[in-house]
């Protein structure tokens, strides 16, 4: 099977399902703002009146911070504690919508439907929360094994150069680039098999993923990687942009919000494309 | 004088090698004669030593460091202090044995030598030697001792040992004491200055000339505080390096087949660094560190009076070892991967470059006057780091965080818990609540900057300029640093500061106060026409009036002092018709208002709006406006929002 068909598909699945798209952008924008502006007001109470903030112009400035003096440790907390609690919650909403996306990118889903992308997604919750956590378990888990063993091969003893560790972590990544598609693909074949499939069976999915992705491998895999490698450039691009660009306006401070906020609209379509590529590919060799 | 003749027979023994004269008395000299053992982890030979005694006074004995002692139980006031231990292993463990010891008579020693313990009476430690003498040392008189001794170094944890194959020796021989005569310093009555070696504190002795021969296996590269002078094979697998160093007050080396051997050259100084061999990429960074900070010192304090200097950049395993001075050998911190825009081993590298002239030329004494050596130094590092990378970027200078090195310093004196507990001015082992690195680097180098504040970029390299002056190559005391204070911002500033300086540093050496002004309030109230009782004479006339002039109003700025430290403040009131007043405020009342009539209202007032007062703890409350700025922390709410969107929907798959 070519691999450009699952991706142009996949493109087009993505945009008939913009409005499941806007729904995890609204929802995601709701739930960090929940924990971003009393983190903002809080630190807004603590510099008043002053004109301190000058100095933080061009950038966070330690002074600054030293002289929050006790409210530090406080706000530091609090954002922390915020902070996992937000990434715990996005989680499970991410998890929420997915069982809904999964649904609507299907072939035989000609018009996108509100009631059922929810109707969708509350029904999957369950075995999407399995496949996704398991699957988050795996990956991070041969993440540590592939650098362990990296680290191992170049040497603990402190009589091994140093270079061999930095060499052992740069070949870990580029080994951890090339068998994150694969966790991938596995996972977005286990939740498209769960959406054709009426009984909720999370460990099922899993199985139905692994071996979609090996039957499959050649065809999947490049499809997959090229949709990662198009995602880290983009993703480059946001950190540069966003990072980079610092308004001193007021309307330039909501340009950056509102381009931002763009942006994010597209990583998520992004993903979605990813998504649909993959419910491409599996109907042409469904289970 | 007895002395000066004593010095020309001297002279004629020490010919001079490396500077046309001597830069120092040289009360004490050395000739070491060594063999490293890299299995048994020991240096043992023998030394030729002679104190001169520099007082007026009939000095009955000699005192010796014998530092590596410390290294030899968890009981030594070193272990003591940091509450831990050499190690679990007998080779971790380190000690130095004195085989012999006799005079120049040939007059045994050892049998009469005890260890004794000055500062705290540990009977378990052992890092000083008291020696009587068969004949007590009248003024001038010359004590000759000869030693044959065993070196065994610690497994390095902490400044000096082994790792492998790998080892840092400092404070590795027994060496002298200072001797002190009254008025040195201080001091009331002559007497030993001879401190037991401690966890914060390592270094106050006299200037030296070292000839030392070191025998080391063929394989290994020697870096030393001296110039070598010659290497000759010994046999098939070792060899033995002559090596010269003068006016320096201790000689540290290094051993390690791994080093990899680089040189510049910054004017009339040969620059050596020895690296591992997988580094070579951080070369060029510790040769352009170097090199500023002799330029800023050569600039701004005095010459660096050597032809050499030796950096030692360990390798991973000696990291132990790292961020040591030994004056013209010095060790940095690095690692392979070290990025770009992490200034760390460019600050360790100055650092410790700044100890050849804190410390090393003027060496004033680390135990009892830490801040007058790590604190002063410490202000140099921040100074030539902000200045050389950049004002903001001195410690980190990366797109998305910039942070300066005097910052950093700063900081941590300001978020504190315990920047109260303690003056500054302690011994080093004195610091409670763990205050000593608070205290004498962090502290001090932020009121030094407050010093400069005050008087002045200029004044302050003058002062330290004068002090390099009437004090290289001598031992100076904190006293003698504040007299050159208060001898040189008067000559230069006049009156402007008062006779003298000791307002400030009683209030920032001495004392434990912080500093901390505000701006507690301002407002502008317009005024009225009179309104009120008119007597005319005949009747009494009720003057309702109040017209009015809303063009004219009365402002108010309320100004207070929640500190104890009370220094001048320059004060920067800004009308909103674009004006603005400098006012100057000598800081001492618990509050001081400013009343202003005009047409013109005040929107906002700065205290100190240039920060030149970094002793202040709280610069948020320095300032008041009608009109915050919150834009910057928008900004930075929007770029947490983004984020932290793009953070969840990665790890959610
Ligand atoms: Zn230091």
């Amino acid at each position: 099977m070519s691999i450009i068909y699952p991706i142009i598909s996949g493109a087009v699945r993505s945009i008939k399902s913009i409005k499941g798209v806007l729904a995890i952008w609204l929802s995601t924008l709701f739930l960090v703002s929940l924990v971003a502006i009393p983190m903002k007001s809080s630190i807004d109470a603590v510099l008043g009146l002053s004109m301190i903030t000058e100095k933080l112009k061009n950038g966070i400035n330690f002074d600054v911070l030293a002289d929050f003096g006790t409210n530090l440790p406080a706000i530091l907390s609090a954002a922390v504690s915020g902070i996992l609690l937000l990434v715990l919650s996005g989680f499970l909403v991410n998890v929420f919508f997915n069982g809904g996306l999964f649904t609507t990118l299907r072939n035989g889903e000609e018009k996108y439907s509100s009631a059922q992308f929810f109707r969708s997604a509350g029904t999957r919750f369950w075995p999407f929360l399995l496949i996704t956590g398991i699957m988050s378990i795996m990956v991070l888990a041969s993440l540590l094994l592939i650098f362990g063993i990296a680290l191992g091969i170049a040497g603990s003893s402190d009589s091994s150069p140093e270079g061999a560790r930095f060499r052992a972590v740069i070949i870990g990544g580029l080994i951890s680039v090339f068998l994150l598609p694969i966790f991938l693909l596995v996972v977005d074949y286990a939740r498209v098999w769960q959406v054709t499939s009426s009984k909720p069976d999370g460990f099922k999915a899993i199985g139905v993923g692994f071996r979609q992705t090996f039957k499959h491998f050649f065809s999947s895999y490049p499809v997959m990687f090229i949709n990662m490698l198009i995602q880290a450039l983009f993703g480059w691009f946001v950190l540069k942009f966003i990072s980079g660009y610092g308004p001193q306006t007021g309307g330039g401070i909501f340009l950056l919000f509102l381009l931002s906020q763009f942006l994010f609209i597209l990583r998520i379509s992004l993903r979605v494309w990813r998504y649909g590529s993959v419910t491409a590919m599996y109907e042409n060799h469904p289970v | 004088m007895v002395l000066s003749g004593l010095f020309y027979v001297l002279q004629l023994l020490y010919p001079q090698i490396i500077n046309p004269k001597p830069l120092s008395q040289r009360i004490t000299n050395y000739k070491l004669e060594v063999e490293l053992d890299p299995v048994a982890k020991t240096v043992s030979g023998t030394m030729d030593a002679f104190w001169v005694n520099p007082s007026s006074d009939v000095v009955p004995d000699i005192q010796l460091h014998m530092y590596l002692n410390a290294f030899s139980s968890n009981k030594s006031t070193f272990y003591k202090e940091s509450d831990g231990s050499p190690g679990t292993e007998e080779i971790d463990y380190g000690w130095v044995k004195i085989k012999s010891m006799t005079d120049r008579k040939g007059n045994d020693l050892k049998s009469i030598m005890k260890y004794i313990s000055p500062d705290d009476n540990n009977p378990d430690d052992m890092t000083v030697l008291d020696v009587p003498l068969p004949e007590a040392a009248k003024p001038g008189d010359t004590v000759f001792i000869k030693v044959s001794f065993v070196s065994k170094l610690p497994t390095l944890t902490h400044r000096t040992g082994f790792k492998d194959d790998f080892f840092f020796v400092g404070q590795w021989f027994p060496k002298f004491g200072v001797y002190e005569p009254a008025g040195m310093r201080y001091a009331v009555k002559g007497g030993w200055n001879c401190h037991q070696f401690h966890y914060n504190s390592e270094f106050f002795s006299n200037h030296s000339v070292y000839d030392v021969k070191i025998t080391v296996p063929k394989e290994y590269v020697i870096g030393t505080g001296g110039i070598l002078l010659d290497e000759k094979g010994e046999g098939e697998k070792k060899k033995t390096q002559t090596w010269r160093a003068e006016d320096i007050v201790d000689f540290a080396w290094t051993a390690w087949p791994g080093f990899a051997v680089y040189m510049d050259q910054w004017k009339h100084v040969k620059i050596t660094l020895l690296l591992p061999k997988d580094r070579s990429e951080q070369v060029d960074r510790q040769f352009t560190a170097v090199k500023y900070a002799l330029e800023y010192f050569d600039k701004n304090v005095g010459p660096y009076p050597w032809p050499y200097i030796t950096i030692v950049d360990p390798p991973k395993k000696g990291n132990g070892s790292g961020g040591m001075e030994y004056t013209t050998i010095f060790t940095s911190e690095s690692a392979y991967w070290m990025p770009e825009y992490f200034k760390f081993p460019e600050m360790v590298t100055i650092h410790e470059f700044g100890h050849a002239y804190f410390m090393g030329i003027l060496a004033s004494n680390e135990f009892e006057e830490p801040w007058l050596d790590e604190g002063v130094n410490s202000f140099w590092e921040e100074r030539i780091l902000d200045h050389y990378y950049g004002p903001d970027a001195g410690m980190l200078d990366h797109p998305f965080l910039k942070v300066s090195d005097e910052t950093m310093a700063r900081m941590e004196y300001v978020l504190s818990g315990n920047r109260q507990v303690v003056s500054n001015a302690e011994y080093s082992w004195n610091y409670p609540h763990r205050t000593y690195g608070l205290m004498s680097y962090m502290k001090t180098a932020t009121w030094l900057y407050t010093l400069m504040g005050i008087v002045g970029e200029e004044t302050t390299n003058e002062i330290f300029k004068e002090y390099y002056r009437k004090w290289a190559f001598k031992h100076p005391s904190g006293r003698d640093f504040v007299n050159i204070v208060n001898e040189v911002v008067p000559r230069i500033n006049g009156n402007k500061f008062g006779p003298d300086m000791n307002w400030f540093f009683d209030q920032t050496l001495y004392g434990t106060g912080i500093c901390d002004y505000k701006v507690s309030n301002f407002f502008n109230s317009s005024i009225t026409d009179f309104k009120g009782i008119v007597n005319t004479g005949d009747s009494i006339l009720f003057k309702k009036s109040g017209r009015e002039k809303d063009t004219l109003f009365k402002a108010t700025v309320q100004l207070e002092r929640l500190g104890e430290v009370m220094l001048p403040e320059e004060i920067l009131v800004h009308f909103d018709n674009g004006d603005h007043i400098l006012e100057t405020w000598d800081g001492k009342s618990r509050f001081k208002d400013f009343k202003y009539t005009g047409k013109r209202k005040v929107d906002w007032v700065k205290i100190d709006p240039d920060y030149k007062i970094k002793m202040d703890v709280n610069y948020i409350n320095n300032s008041m406006t009608d009109n915050p700025d919150k834009k910057p922390v928008r900004r930075y709410a929007n770029k947490f929002i983004s984020f932290m969107q793009f953070f969840i929907n990665i790890i959610s798959l």
